[in-house]
């Protein structure tokens, strides 16, 4: 359970299981990681939200917030859902194949 | 991980000797603590006192796809043996399922990760085709279903070998190597095969071949599965990976098959990646690198979608995950 608001986390998705599960972790080991590595998440989203006005922000160190330039937001956990939250929010999926968009992240 | 009890699934079309083959395969092994599910009716029943049956019964959970798609009967079933499990002194070692011959593999691996509670005490741990070398032709042609089944799986066993010639046998060899380069093959006769099918293989590198496109190609069958896989040459960045693949499923999940790698994340031993569909199994940290394999590399097998883009679109993301991709292999059409 998320201790800051409340939510029941039911599962992890997959994409933060980076590390090996140990048995036992100090409090407060991997938090530095934790958050570079939640930072970079947040920098890549935008430069590819960036296209269809989205923003992301990282919310401390807990969850994301995803907004668009009217304001219209979704506090989300992880991965799997931005995608989902981003598709409702511009109307339509966003492609990683498509090549106006991979041209841009290149250009970038 | 170790905790969890094991899954083999056994998928192949009607008829084409699924029960035969876990009979014997039954009878070899020590049976004792090995819970078996059916899901079909009307069949010579295996013989096996903790055989359970269980009805199709689909939940659609919310905006799913067709690999989304819950079955709650398979739910219960497994919930049922858990219970069991609990109470027995030993428990369960492993649980078979065996699918309907019309079955899609994904939704059943979908079920048991999607759920709380048995994602926690069971790991899909091998999936088993049997492949009717004598009518396997047909069914390349007409069931989609099949090709899938043959996408997701971890070893194929090819039956009714006595009834063919060994060009035949060879032709549906190469047709199952062209939708899934690494699988593992198998051969049984009357239902007689090596034991050690059940047994996970060590991960191989998918051998580098350029072949020329496929026979069944030129026959002018029109599937549109493709395989395509890659290297890296330095440690990736998992962030950065795992944001573009999660991406990509989430945009073309429908169409990726299959989706398998060893991936050199910067740590001591690389982590073995595996999905099908918007699926994606939790990945799995190894303790060390693998015998054959040096790099790391990713496999995808696709449908209805251009396995170039891919590339083209890893390449654009190569600077966030911190290293270059190189082609290994590339199979046209099937």
């Amino acid at each position: 359970m998320c201790i800051l608001c409340g939510e029941f986390v039911e599962q992890i998705h997959w994409t933060d299981m980076e590390r090996k599960q140990l048995d036992t972790v100090v409090a407060g080991q991997h938090q530095r990681e934790r958050k570079r590595s939640r930072n970079l998440r947040t920098k890549i989203c935008n430069d590819l939200l960036e296209s269809y006005g989205l923003t992301l922000k990282e919310w401390n160190n807990s969850k994301f917030i995803i907004m668009n330039k009217k304001g219209k937001m979704a506090v989300i956990q992880d991965l799997g859902q931005i995608w989902k939250h981003a598709e409702e929010l511009i109307g339509h999926p966003i492609d990683p194949l498509d090549p106006l968009l991979l041209q841009k992240l290149k250009s970038s | 991980m170790s905790n969890k009890i094991p899954i083999t699934i056994v998928t192949g079309c009607l008829g084409s000797g699924k029960t035969t083959v876990l009979n014997y395969l039954l009878q070899q092994i020590d049976n004792r603590r090995i819970a078996v599910i059916v899901n079909e009716f009307g069949q010579a029943g295996l013989d096996h006192h903790l055989l359970r049956k269980s009805q199709e019964k689909i939940s659609l959970v919310n905006s799913g796809c067709m690999c989304c798609n819950s079955r709650e009967d398979l739910e219960e079933e497994l919930k049922e043996l858990l219970f069991q499990h609990e109470q027995l002194e030993e428990g369960y070692k492993r649980i078979i399922i065996e699918t309907t011959g019309l079955a899609d593999p994904a939704p059943i691996i979908f079920t048991i990760l999607h759920n709380p509670l048995l994602r926690n005490h069971f790991d899909v741990e091998l999936i088993l085709t049997t492949v009717d070398v004598e009518n396997a032709q047909l069914q390349f042609e007409n069931s989609p279903e099949f090709v899938k089944q043959i996408s997701v799986s971890d070893h194929v066993i090819l039956t009714k070998n006595d009834l063919v010639t060994a060009q035949q046998k060879e032709k549906v060899i190469q047709q199952v190597k062209s939708i899934h380069p690494s699988i593992t093959i198998f051969e049984g006769n009357n239902g007689v095969v090596d034991v050690n099918v059940l047994q996970k293989l060590k991960v191989d590198e998918p051998f580098y071949k350029q072949r020329p496109p496929s026979s069944l190609n030129e026959a002018g069958v029109s599937s549109q599965v493709q395989s395509i896989s890659f290297h890296f040459s330095d440690a990736l960045d998992w962030t950065a990976f795992t944001l573009w693949l999660s991406l990509l499923l989430h945009t073309h999940g429908e169409n990726v098959l299959r989706v398998k790698g060893i991936l050199d994340v910067g740590e001591v031993a690389p982590v073995n990646l595996n999905g099908v569909q918007h699926i994606i199994h939790p990945p799995e940290h190894l303790d060390k690198w693998p015998v054959n394999v040096s790099q790391s590399f990713l496999v995808f097998i696709v449908r209805y979608i251009d396995p170039w883009d891919i590339l083209r679109s890893l390449e654009a993301f190569q600077h966030y995950i911190g290293s270059d991709v190189q082609l290994m292999e590339y199979q046209e059409s099937i």
